[in-house]
């Protein structure tokens, strides 16, 4: 160990201005997390009065606020496996076009609505999925029904899921097909001279070869399991799909950060990162176990 | 080949990695930049629904009024600005004033001049001899987070311009200068005479006695009359009656859909144009009433709400509202009534500016909505609700060395609007200052009363057929609205008119009802209970979301009773509590 240190000490002095910066700017500010025990008066500052746990207590004796965190939970999850196997099945099909400016262009056309903003979109949407709107109209010449899509308590958390999975799919997609083109094409050679067709090289080769970029993206994506997506949300719900639309960001915006409420903001913080902090840990320990996936 | 793929992965990983942490700050960036609009979306919200909603339309029109308006500086007089100490007193030597300003894009001003060069500063350096120097400028939402930080770094410029929770704030923290003193003696008459219209919100500039922040008060009640807007040229061709009754109004909506294919009465997500009808049955949400108890309780929550809803609850099962309602917001409205597909809008006075200009452009000059009071459901008369108008205050830094040259300043604005004409100062020379009339936003407070005086001083001269009976720049502006409206039907000018018209515009419908009294004023004026301010709308939420249901008929009428529990134990009943301790018994 010491030897080692000896020998590579200039990659680690390499390192010490990355540890700096994330010293100076995500550990020193740890400390403003006492503001959730305080009745934060920016101008006391950190000598406010301190109040414990009573802004949890608050927000817990809230009977809607539970309710966020369930939503949030089930439309993230939804959003990250939604994207997850999409990105993954557009890739291998992308990756079987051998047309290379076909691929390309696709390969555009769908990592194209990631550049768009919610707020666009969000304009968009609630025209073309309006009742009178044009997916609506659709659905009926095929005798299908009115579907209300942004109105209907039971649809609007899929709302939200299928269309941030159709907006975000694109930058996985990206990913993979990375991560496709790596794979050693001696793999396949050997495949296809053990008698394989294209359904087995994919099943044997190809998506074994994929599953650490696979687990690699969903690790990282647990870190925003509490993050259901505010802006898109925020833009498109309304006051009658609160029951299932209203996650923990959207709540705690109309519980007053708009009135710099920064004991009850910073509380909501700090309880979403232990909530992560957990699943996200729980994440990796599966990752381990199940795809022998570390990073330490 | 092993290790180059893991070389490849983990190049792989370095990218995603990379591009994750882009993608990670991306959006959250995003959000927290969405949530900075969505709060400056809410409060030029309650900016528009008060004060400064008005005063947009003020700066659409290009600044207001110059001479003295008869009405209200009624109760000022012009001889103490002479005295050597007075209110409007020269320094001898220039004094320095730190002032953090507020940049209104909105402005124009002369060629080379901006914020920190424009007449008023000018005037307060020539007129007092007080220079004000910027701490610094900025738009209104970054305003307010440059005061946040200001005050959590103790560096309160002299001057700024703070709203109500941040007035608390720096009063607990004790930077603000007891101003109570330099008040009496230096606010001039007409600034006493503004303050003496509007008590409590004067007071609410105070804590335990001594004055803090000075209100800045806004336009008055006149602005807070929301009517119900009826297309002119529809009722016109269908030769229907003015309703009279809520049957009336109904009826009119019938024909609509009858003949022009209308959608329903305009109806939105947060009700906002229901609930300006509620007064219709006796309701009145989202405001504290004396309950006939002699207790104050919240409108939402009283039975005629329920009765209300109970009507709104049929008229969305016959179609009188859109089935879309509950997921239609103001610009799909806009978007409606643009389209032809709406005829009665009750809304706030100005939307003439927004679906107004836009009828006007895509349909044609004779596409204008007229102003009809809230036509009563049961006989009785109907009052209009009415907020206190005031959200912001002029505060002076303990550290500040000459506090009442921030008094004078303020003084000077009151000054050029009512006197200076009188003082042989040119008319020019006030419409240069008022022109740009934002840019003294710090330090200035409204006349309460000016939007009702320019309405019928505006009214008089339109009756008269004579310009020369305008005194003011804003009267002037709207009489020019009004002309320009009758003659070129001017998409330019149809808010103006739709606001100042002598003819069921906003104010020819709110003016009467302000002179007989008919309104109701919401018992928690100016200062509002902590407990209210820290569950932000949750607590309405509650009520919005429920009302939908009962509305859409997803839940009888009779969830209105449990809806109030929900409301109770989520701390409404706390939030009654803390408004009786603060307003009971007066």
């Amino acid at each position: 160990m010491k030897k080692r240190l000896k020998r590579e000490w200039q990659m680690h002095l390499m390192l010490l201005p990355g540890i700096l910066l994330v010293f100076v700017f995500s550990y020193i500010p740890l400390y403003g997390l006492v503001i959730a025990f305080q009745d934060y008066n920016p101008g006391r500052g950190f000598s406010s009065p301190w109040v414990g746990l009573s802004h949890f207590r608050y927000l817990f004796s809230q009977p809607n606020f539970v309710r966020t965190i369930w939503n949030s939970l089930y439309i993230a999850i939804f959003k990250i496996l939604g994207g997850l196997l999409t990105s993954v099945i557009f890739a291998l099909l992308l990756n079987e076009i051998g047309h290379r400016f076909l691929k390309r262009l696709f390969q555009t056309l769908i990592y194209i609505p990631n550049f768009l903003s919610w707020v666009i979109l969000a304009g968009v949407m609630t025209d073309l999925l309006a009742g009178d709107g044009l997916v609506n109209r659709l659905l009926n010449s095929m005798n299908l029904g009115t579907v209300n899509f942004l109105g209907s308590p039971s649809v609007f958390p899929w709302t939200m899921i299928l269309s941030e999975i159709w907006k975000s799919f694109g930058f996985g997609t990206v990913v993979y097909l990375a991560a496709l083109t790596s794979i050693d094409p001696e793999l396949y050679e050997a495949a296809r001279i053990d008698g394989a067709g294209r359904m087995s090289q994919t099943r044997y080769v190809t998506l074994p070869m994929l599953a650490p970029t696979v687990i690699l993206m969903l690790v990282l994506s647990l870190g925003n399991v509490m993050n259901a997506g505010f802006d898109q949300i925020f833009n498109l719900y309304a006051p009658v799909v609160y029951r299932t639309g209203d996650i923990i960001d959207t709540y705690v915006y109309r519980l007053g950060i708009t009135q710099a409420q920064y004991s009850v903001g910073t509380a909501v913080g700090l309880f979403k990162s232990v909530i992560s902090l957990i699943l996200v840990a729980a994440s990796y320990v599966i990752a381990d176990k199940a795809a022998n996936y570390r990073v330490f | 080949m092993k290790k180059k793929k893991v070389l490849s992965l983990l190049m792989t990983a370095i990218l995603t990695m990379s591009l994750a942490a882009c993608g990670g700050t991306d959006p959250d960036s995003g959000s927290s930049g969405n949530s900075g609009s969505g709060s400056q979306t809410e409060q030029s919200g309650a900016d528009d629904a008060g004060s400064s909603g008005q005063s947009d339309a003020d700066s659409s029109q290009g600044g207001q009024s110059d001479t003295d308006d008869a009405g209200s500086s009624g109760q000022s007089d012009a001889g103490s600005s002479q005295t050597a100490e007075g209110p409007l007193a020269p320094y001898n030597e220039t004094v320095t004033l730190e002032v953090a300003l507020m940049i209104n894009a909105d402005l124009n001003y002369q060629e080379g001049d901006d914020i920190t060069n424009n007449p008023w500063i000018r005037g307060y350096k020539e007129k007092l001899n007080i220079e004000v120097v910027p701490a610094f400028t900025a738009e209104w939402d970054d305003y307010f987070t440059n005061i946040n930080l200001a005050i959590a770094d103790k560096t309160l410029p002299d001057v700024c311009m703070v709203q109500t929770t941040q007035l608390q704030q720096l009063i607990e923290a004790d930077m603000l200068y007891d101003l109570s003193e330099v008040y009496e003696t230096y606010a001039s008459d007409i600034i006493k005479g503004y303050m003496a219209i509007e008590p409590e919100s004067f007071d609410s500039g105070k804590k335990d006695g001594k004055l803090y922040g000075i209100a800045q008060l806004g336009v008055g009640p006149i602005a807070q009359i929301n009517p119900v807007w009826i297309r002119k040229d529809w009722k016109d061709a269908l030769n229907l009656e003015d309703p009279k009754t809520m049957d009336d109004l109904i009826a009119i909506e019938k024909a609509f859909q009858q003949e022009y294919g209308s959608t329903g009465i305009a109806a939105d997500q947060s009700l906002t144009t229901l609930k300006i009808l509620a007064p219709a049955w006796g309701a009145y949400p989202d405001i504290w009433i004396q309950e006939p108890g002699g207790q104050i309780g919240y409108g939402s929550i009283q039975p005629e709400m329920k009765t209300a809803l109970g009507e709104w609850a049929k008229w969305y099962q016959e179609g009188i509202i859109s089935n879309q309602f509950a997921t239609a917001n103001t610009e799909k409205l806009n978007q409606d009534a643009v389209n032809g597909k709406l005829g009665i809008y009750p809304f706030k006075n100005w939307l003439g500016w927004t679906a107004g200009t836009d009828m006007i452009t895509n349909i044609g000059p004779e596409a204008y909505l007229e102003a009809y009071a809230v036509p009563p459901a049961a006989g009785e008369k109907v009052l209009y609700p009415l907020n206190c108008d005031n959200y912001t205050y002029t505060v002076v830094s303990k550290n500040c060395k000459n506090p009442e040259a921030a008094l004078k300043c303020i003084n000077f604005f009151a000054y050029m609007e009512n006197e200076a004409a009188n003082d042989g100062i040119s008319q020019e020379e006030i419409l240069s200052y008022f022109d740009v009339e934002h840019a003294a936003q710090i330090m200035r407070v409204q006349d309460p009363d000016l939007d009702r005086s320019t309405y019928q001083a505006t009214a008089k001269a339109i009756a008269a057929q004579d310009e020369s009976l305008l005194e003011t720049r804003k009267q002037q502006q709207a009489y020019a609205d009004i002309v320009n409206f009758t003659n070129d039907g001017s998409p330019t000018a149809v808010g103006g008119y739709m606001l100042w018209g002598p003819d069921k515009s906003a104010y020819s419908v709110a003016d009467p009802i302000i002179t007989a009294g008919d309104t109701i004023k919401n018992k928690v004026w100016a200062v509002t209970p902590d407990v209210i301010n820290r569950a932000g709308t949750t607590l309405d939420d509650i009520l919005t979301e429920g009302f939908t249901k009962i509305i859409m008929g997803e839940e009888p009428l009779d969830y209105f009773d449990t809806l109030v529990e929900d409301w109770r134990t989520a701390g409404g009943d706390e939030a009654t509590q803390a408004v009786n301790d603060m307003y009971g018994n007066q």
